[in-house]
């Protein structure tokens, strides 16, 4: 959301919708998914309720990525350069990358949350981490 | 199974997301291709850098504070804004896109939420008045 005190706002949303619409839920995936997916949904409202707000004001959002010049001398650079890179990432990229790496979901658990399909899910895969690889130049460390 | 058809599968091959003949076949080709080898060894370093990322830890009272509005009945706002409401942020986000442009000065983001210090008497300042900010 761009800084901590809006996503704190947005899961204290995201929990009371839970709570609120606990009787909506279908038992047949996990408890997790459900969650995620308000939560997506909810954040992709509060991204395009800001970018709506303004027609001059740059929102951010899902628009092309642009290379910036990464100074990862050292781990804590390469840190902030790499969150800089996700930031910059359109939405759906960044979400599909973190539920995957971060919290290890399957592609159809991810597919379930961002509303799309299985194979759409490995594209956004594959090119959040190309992007990633391509604006890091190839300075992960590894060489 | 050519070189870009395999790099276009490098991604869901790491992820172990493919049937038991295409992993077989991309095995097969990462065993002959440098190339591929390496392009795997990085997803692998971006993947554990992700990983290493801080997370926000939730303040101490998230969970009392969830709760306790969950118990006061306090209704999570509904999806999208009221045409009224989407009507008036529009005006005072376009008048003062307007007044920008004349002062000369830079709007930093699309939130009008996060503008609290806008002048008595200015649409902005009566806009945060009638939305009770």
């Amino acid at each position: 959301m761009g800084d901590r005190y809006s996503a704190e706002d947005l899961a204290q949303e995201v929990f009371l919708r839970v709570y609120s619409s606990a009787a909506e839920f279908q038992p047949r995936g996990k408890v997790s998914t459900w969650i995620f997916k308000i939560a997506y949904n909810l954040s992709l409202n509060e991204i395009s309720r800001r970018k709506r707000l303004c027609l001059f004001a740059d929102a951010g959002g899902d628009k092309e990525v642009e290379p910036i010049a990464p100074n990862p001398s050292a781990g804590e650079e390469l840190r902030e350069t790499l969150m800089d890179i996700i930031r910059r990432l359109p939405e759906k990229q960044k979400a599909a990358l973190l539920l995957r790496v971060n919290e290890e979901l399957s592609y159809s658990e991810i597919g379930n949350i961002l509303s799309t399909s299985v194979s759409s899910v490995e594209s956004l895969v594959f090119r959040a981490r190309e992007n990633l690889r391509k604006m890091l130049g190839g300075k992960t460390g590894g060489q | 199974m050519d070189h870009d058809e395999v790099r276009a599968n490098l991604s869901a091959y790491r992820d172990g997301e493919l049937n038991e003949r295409l992993r077989e076949q991309i095995a097969l080709h990462v065993r002959a291709c440098g190339a591929c080898r390496e392009e795997l060894r990085e997803f692998d370093r971006i993947d554990s850098l992700v990983r290493e990322l801080p997370e926000i830890i939730a303040p101490e009272n998230f969970t009392s504070e969830v709760i306790a509005k969950a118990r006061a009945g306090f209704a999570p706002r509904p999806y999208g804004l009221s045409l009224p409401r989407r009507v008036l942020e529009r005006f005072v986000c376009l008048a003062d896109s307007v007044f920008a442009l004349f002062a000369g000065y830079e709007i930093q983001d699309g939130t009008l939420d996060e503008f609290g210090d806008f002048p008595p008497l200015s649409l902005g300042y009566a806009y945060f008045q009638l939305i009770g900010r």
